[in-house]
This record gives C-alpha cells, structure tokens and sequence, in this order.
C-alpha cells in the first residue's frame, strides 16, 4: 500500500469541505484541509435561518463551528491555495505555493471563485484597492469615492452599502438597466451619492502603490474616460476555478465537475461535493450533505484500496 | 497574547519597537478576520520569549494607521521591522508561512 502523508485532502474549507472533514476524521482517516478561508460564501451571510437545528445563527458562526466540529475529531487545516493536483501509481500529489503533499484520496470542495474583470491593474490591485467582497472591505472606503463593477445583485447591493457609508460611488454595468432587480436598482438610482456608468465597462485600473483611478469604456461609442477612486469593488459573479485541476475531472457546460452519485469524478479516488459540482441548489445543508456523501464515498474507496470491508456506520465519539 | 494597540500606541509600540513587530489589522464585523485571530494568538503563544513582537488593530476604533499605511482589504497583516513595514499579507495566512517569515526577520 501506498505511504501517502494522509488518508484524505480536502480542497475547501467551507460547509462541503467541513462537513467531508467531519466525516473522513470521524472514520479515523487521517484528514487534512487545505483552504484560503473558512466559510466560503455562507461565512459573507450575515444571517442563516434555515440549517436545521439551529433557528438564527450568522453565517461565519455557523461556519466556524463545522471546523470545530471537524477539528474535534484530528482533522487538521492548512490556509493555503493549491495550485496543481497529480496522481500517480494511486497517490494524489496536493501542491500549494508553500508544499507539497500526498494522500490516498482527495475531495474538491473549494466552491466558487469571484470573476475577475480581468484588466490590466487589476491583480497588482488586489488587496490594495480592489477587492471582492462590499461585505468584508466596504466599511473600509467610508467617506471615500468608489467604483462598483457588475450585473449582480451583489453590485446593486454594494453600490447601496457603500452609499450609506457616505462614499461617493460610481456603478459600472454593461447594460441599460438591471431588469431581474428592478426594485433595487430605482433603490441605487434613488441615492444622491451613487453615479450611473451604463453601457460601459472597466478596461483598467491604475494608481501607484494603491488604486488611483479607473479607466471605463462606453460599449457603445467606445470613448474613454477616466474615474478617480480609492477602491473597485469587482461584483461579476462567482465562477468554478477548476482550471488547476487539469484533466482530473470531467467539466460540464458551466464548468462543473462532473461527478456520480456517489460524488465520484472520472478519476479513482478523487470525489467532488458542493458548488464545484452540478449541484442546483446553493445552500449550507445541501453542501454539507453532499460534503459527508464524499467523504463516506472516499473512505469506501480507501477501505478497498487497503483490502478492509467499509464499516456500515458512522462511528461513536470516543 | 497578541497585545491590542491603537492610534495613540502605535508609535511606541511598533514604530519604536527594538523588536521586529506583526500588526494583524482587523475588525469585529470581518469574517476572515475571526478565522486568522486564534492563527495570530498561536503565533503569538509560539513566539513568547523571542525576539518579536505580535500585535493586533482594531480598525473600527483606530482609523488613522490603517489609512497611513494603506490598509486596503482586511484582514492585513503587516512586518514592522525599525519603525519601517517590510512585509504586508492580505487574507488568512497559515501559521507556519507566519513563522517563516517572522524567522526571517528576527
């Protein structure tokens, strides 16, 4: 049998990836987590009111109580971004920028990614004026003049945030109008302190150790002009950033990974679970049950490898 | 324990620090923010008795040093090393890439 340094890695650390960790260590498989964060998009909900058992809870909390739950039982966790993953004679190769590691088995849990507006500046901006998440980083452009960019209700709901703050906000949106939120876009145009860019986009961000300005295109007329702010809040939507995985798994039209019904992917040994699959519907419960599916499936999958019969049940603490 | 400054200590307890210092910039309502603290007190329980100093901000109530040195996204970790920052991280960072870069300062 192989020497793998784990039983199981988890790419992920949110309500999959900590529900598969949960399970895989309560199995006794040796379980290790590699993730950016924890929580994923349910740690940005302010308020989850529909995991059962638990009436209110915020969305970080509830997150943060998964990995306690999980640690409880040795799963351990590195915060870090994979960025390949290979197999070879039945051991999964996990690298990250800081290391690399082995395992019997691995699950893809690592959900969805922001889209990028991919332009220049905007990587060099990260963290120093760009970012991702109004929820996270909008108190920090109180008073300041911002950019928001997208077509989601998250970009309405950014521009409204930071209006609040008193931040002086332009929106920036490809197309006339926000026809699936009608009554919260006549909420943004309402503000006195948010700026409508339509029909344009952001071809650039520029600035010198922090973001300075935007370059935005008119769609139409192609004109350019520059806006002055202190930050850009990139509300695109979110996407499955597979691409590290290379030829692994099958991906569907929207860049889903495949999997069966017992969350396997085309590869022997590797699981998905959560919003990297095709999975419809978004929500905490679904993922953690899918989540525990993938780990039962790779622990199943390690039983056999190792030539032991899978035990039928969840194992007693202690 | 990581030590709690503010605007008005900043100059004495990291600036003037004899020591190199990590400033974990962060606040209540972040959460990426709570799933680095207990990484950063770790570290700071590691580190006790060694030549550094591990200290954290409350942005909310201290504006001024987050704005001076472009504090962006939280949570921001940032290496003061003779009154100058060396060193600046966005996210949760795991504690061993901490460690190695505290080492390297030291």
């Amino acid at each position: 049998m192989s020497d793998a340094q784990y039983d199981v890695i988890i790419v992920g650390g949110a309500a999959a990836g900590l529900t598969a960790a949960l399970y895989a260590s309560r199995r006794a498989l040796k379980t290790l987590v590699i993730t950016k964060s924890i929580g994923g998009q349910a740690a940005l909900t302010p308020s989850i009111e529909n995991y059962p058992g638990t009436q209110k809870i915020s969305g970080i909390d509830l997150m943060m109580q998964f990995q306690a739950h999980a640690a409880s039982y040795g799963a351990e966790f590195a915060y870090e971004t994979v960025t390949s993953l290979k197999k070879e004679n039945n051991v999964f190769t996990v690298a990250t920028h800081n290391a690399t590691r082995t395992a019997r088995a691995v699950i893809l849990a690592f959900g969805l990614t922001p889209r990028n507006l991919d332009v220049p500046g905007e990587i060099e901006f990260q963290g120093k004026g760009v970012t991702y998440c109004a929820t996270c980083d909008a108190p920090l452009y109180k008073n300041k003049t911002t950019v928001v960019v997208g077509s989601t209700y998250e970009a309405l709901d950014a521009a409204l945030l930071l209006a609040k703050l008193n931040s002086k906000v332009t929106l920036v949106h490809e197309k006339k109008d926000y026809p699936a939120y009608t009554n919260l876009f006549e909420q943004v145009k309402a503000s006195p302190l948010v700026t409508l860019a339509l029909e344009s986009r952001v071809t650039a961000v520029m600035g010198d150790t922090v973001v300075r300005k935007v370059e935005v295109e008119d769609v139409n007329t192609h004109e350019k002009r520059e806006v002055e702010c202190a930050g850009v809040f990139v509300e695109k939507g979110h996407k499955i950033d597979s691409s590290w995985v290379g030829d692994l798994v099958e991906l569907d039209k929207k860049r889903s990974i495949i999997v069966d019904p017992e969350n396997r992917t085309k590869t022997e040994g590797l699981f998905a679970a959560g919003d990297v699959t095709p999975l419809r519907d978004k929500q905490v419960v679904v993922s953690a049950g899918d989540g525990a599916k993938a780990a039962l499936s790779a622990y199943a999958y390690i039983q056999k490898q190792i030539g032991k019969p899978a035990v039928a049940v969840d194992w007693k603490h202690g | 324990m990581a030590v709690e400054v503010t605007d008005a200590s900043f100059d004495q307890d990291v600036l003037k620090s004899s020591t190199p210092v990590l400033v974990d910039f962060w606040a209540p309502w972040c959460g990426p923010c709570r799933v680095l603290g207990p990484i950063v007190e770790e570290l700071a329980k590691d580190n006790e008795g060694k030549a550094v100093k591990i200290v954290k901000m409350n942005i909310d109530e201290n504006p001024d040093v987050p704005s001076q040195y472009g504090v962006m996204s939280i949570p921001t970790l940032m290496i003061f090393k003779g009154g100058r920052p060396v060193d600046q991280m966005v996210g949760v960072q795991d504690k061993n890439v901490l460690q190695q870069k505290l080492n390297e300062v030291m």
